[in-house]
């Protein structure tokens, strides 16, 4: 296999920037429908062999997410305030971004996600909308996303669900001790359980080998392959059509534009700090949905002075992000969940708001165990264990191989005043301004955690928990799921990008990724943002075909 | 992230070679002081603690590498440590001889420092990191919550 490799100076006929659950699938798409594509990737390339069942190195010290020290970010509840430097956002830095890392919850957001405003009209304090698609017109693509990365589940057993053309094409992976006590319980009370949707493989699946069982997968890279990260699944079959280039360590600053108002291709900084620029027709934009919003903001010229693509100064608005709650519980005989993918039944049950409860909102609740030694012995047990002596030991003895959790991802509403910008005074090792965060939860949002937090202990208590436990809920300053910056839309003055994901204001510029999301459905939002890329892939190769971009 | 891996690999060569074991942040007075208090939070008891998982060898590693950034915190909480015994137990001469209860009391005086937090931190992050890292002797800390690779 010839490997793609294009000079800077050659036009290539798509750059994409990112390669992670948007960027990955895109560079993919474009690459096996015969265009040439260079992808720019700001964290390494890692294979395979560089991961290693290492708590230390990988998790504690996060060698596969962003790097605080030299992409710092400032954050501030309020547009009032002046943001001070702390981490505020995560996300993958490396070939195939977050799907590397991530704990591979993979379910498809349900019909109502998409017409959230026409169901429940509006919020106050809120800018809920209806997306500019449907689930309808994401069906395929979701089925697309099962099938070419390789999916386990069971459909048909959440009356919840939304409707599907296809099954899974994996069986659920083995149901751990947590799952099998949350079925039960669930069952009992009248709920749903359902296996975890996971983008893991629980049998070999396209030359891929199946998960192993091991204890490593949430923060961690799958040495096995296991897991359908792009970086295992479509990545390789875009460099293996010979016209896709993926060109890591390349820390993007700017996207050029010309006289025309066209977008002519992508500066970079490469690996020694030099500067080059990729030419290319059309900038297809997968950065995340905090990265998106500053390279576009970061991207201004005498014609787009208040950024790329913001004539409508929304670039950056409507941020959302990673609203959840754990509820954990300790049990009189060992469960030994540490072993195998982390998440095994869920509830949706809660998930679609009911205007009984007087707030907007709802989730779905997960069994898993997630945790690993260092981690959990500093930050997994209640607060009234000992912190330290025989207390502490006897304590971690026993909370260890007890324990589970109840994770509820629900949601948060899209705010204007919730944004990622750029930070007036702080600088990147780059010398970009650094990212900045201006956030704080709608009350519903709040509202609804204490909600769920409620049911899971009621699961919990129904299991027979020793000792239930949870953290105080809190507004969030700190996220990984970015969502809604760069929000799709039919008109261009209320949103960023059209229907397709291409920008209001610039033809040959494409955003897909979290940022494109209207609402946020109810969090985990890797399968969607498969879905959007795959079908916005589909309209930029027929616009290309037909000589429109 | 490099120096975790030298660090990783330093800590190999030093279980694999003939020579002593030798500090390389930490003096040996220090090191006693740093071993007494790891065995406070994490005590022997019918399992290994700290001091026989070899926890002080993954924190002088950590100094030398990964946290060369808290040597100085050590240099200046072991001193605090050692004033406070002096103040608790006019009559001892060391950490290392105090009975286990007067270590318990003495870090009870400590508990709140933020020196504590640190060393805290690293006595059970060397406890339970991978054995590569001179800390989890035997997997003691694993062994102790039933993990395994």
């Amino acid at each position: 296999m010839k490997l793609a490799r294009y000079r800077p100076r050659d036009t290539v006929d798509f750059v994409v920037i990112g390669s992670g659950a948007a960027g990955g699938v895109v560079a993919k798409e474009l690459s096996t429908q015969g265009f040439s594509v260079v992808v720019l990737e700001q964290g390494p390339y890692l294979r395979e062999k560089d991961f290693a069942h290492d708590e230390l190195k990988t998790f504690r010290q996060g060698v596969l997410i962003n790097d605080w020290e030299k992409q710092p970010n400032t954050f501030r509840k309020s547009p009032e305030e002046k943001a001070m430097r702390q981490p505020a956002v995560f996300y993958g830095r490396q070939v195939g971004g977050g799907t590397v890392h991530y704990t591979a919850n993979l379910w498809r957001f349900h019909e109502v996600d998409f017409e959230e405003r026409s169901r429940w009209g509006t919020v106050a304090g809120a800018s809920l909308e209806d997306w500019p698609v449907r689930y309808s017109d994401l069906e395929p693509y979701y089925t697309k996303v099962e099938q070419e990365l390789g999916v386990s589940g069971e459909a048909g057993l959440s009356p919840f669900d939304p409707p599907r053309s296809q099954p899974y094409p994996l069986p659920p992976l083995p149901v751990k001790r947590c799952g099998a006590i949350f079925e039960r319980v669930t069952r009992q009370m009248g709920l749903h359980p359902f296996p975890a949707p996971l983008a893991i493989l629980s049998q070999p699946y396209r030359g891929r080998a199946a998960c192993t069982q091991c204890a490593f997968c949430k923060s961690f890279g799958c040495e096995v392959r296991a897991k359908s990260s792009t970086l295992a699944t479509v990545i390789p079959v875009a460099e293996g059509t010979g016209r896709c280039e993926i060109r890591s360590g390349c820390y993007v600053r700017k996207i050029e534009t010309n006289a025309d108002g066209r977008v002519t291709g992508a500066i970079y900084f490469d690996g020694r700090g030099r500067e080059v620029m990729q030419k290319a027709r059309a900038v297809v934009l997968c950065a995340n949905g905090a990265e998106s919003p500053r390279l576009l903001l970061l991207s201004r010229s005498s014609r787009f002075p208040d950024g790329l693509a913001n004539s409508s100064g929304l670039v950056g608005a409507y941020f959302m992000v990673d609203t959840g709650v754990s509820v954990r519980g300790m049990f009189e005989r060992p469960l030994n969940d540490h072993k195998g993918p982390h998440v095994s039944r869920v509830i949706h049950d809660y998930y679609d708001s009911d205007a009984k409860r007087g707030f907007w909102g709802g989730g779905g609740i997960d069994a898993r165990f997630d945790w690993y030694p260092i981690n959990f012995a500093l930050d997994g047990m209640p607060g009234d264990v000992p912190r330290w002596g025989a207390g502490y030991k006897a304590a971690l003895k026993e909370y260890f191989p007890r324990s589970m959790s109840l994770l509820a991802h629900s949601t948060c509403l899209p705010v204007e005043s919730n944004r990622i910008d750029l930070d007036p005074d702080l600088k990147d090792a780059w010398g970009l301004p650094a990212l900045r965060m201006t956030y704080r939860n709608h009350p519903d949002d709040l509202k609804v955690l204490h909600f769920l937090k409620d049911r899971a202990t009621e699961i919990l208590e129904a299991a027979g928990a020793k000792k239930i436990w949870s953290r105080k809920i809190e507004e969030l300053t700190f996220t990984g799921h970015l969502m809604g910056t760069c929000r799709m839309g039919n008109d261009a003055a209320r949103s960023v990008v059209d229907r397709n994901h291409r920008a209001h204001d610039v033809r040959n510029l494409f955003v897909v990724d979290g940022s494109s999301f209207v609402t946020c459905g109810r969090q985990q939002p890797t399968c969607t943002i498969h879905a959007l890329a795959y079908r916005a892939a589909d309209s930029m190769a027929a616009a290309a075909r037909k000589g429109e971009i | 992230m490099e120096m975790a891996w030298l660090a990783q690999k330093h800590a190999h060569q030093a279980r694999t070679s003939n020579k002593p074991l030798k500090f390389k942040a930490l003096s040996v007075e220090e090191a006693a002081v740093v071993e007494t208090i790891a065995e406070g939070i994490l005590p022997a008891d019918t399992t290994p603690g700290a001091k026989e998982a070899g926890v002080v060898w993954f924190i002088d590693l950590a100094l030398s590498s990964f946290d060369r950034a808290r040597r100085q915190a050590y240099r200046e909480g072991v001193a605090a440590f050692e004033a406070k015994r002096r103040e608790l137990f006019p009559s001892s001469l060391s950490m290392a001889a105090l009975a286990p209860a007067d270590v318990a009391r003495l870090i009870g005086a400590m508990e709140t420092t933020p020196f504590f937090e640190i060393v805290r931190e690293h006595t059970i992050t060397g406890f339970l990191a991978n054995p590569e890292y001179g800390g989890n002797r035997g997997e003691a800390g694993w062994k102790l919550i039933g993990f395994s690779l």
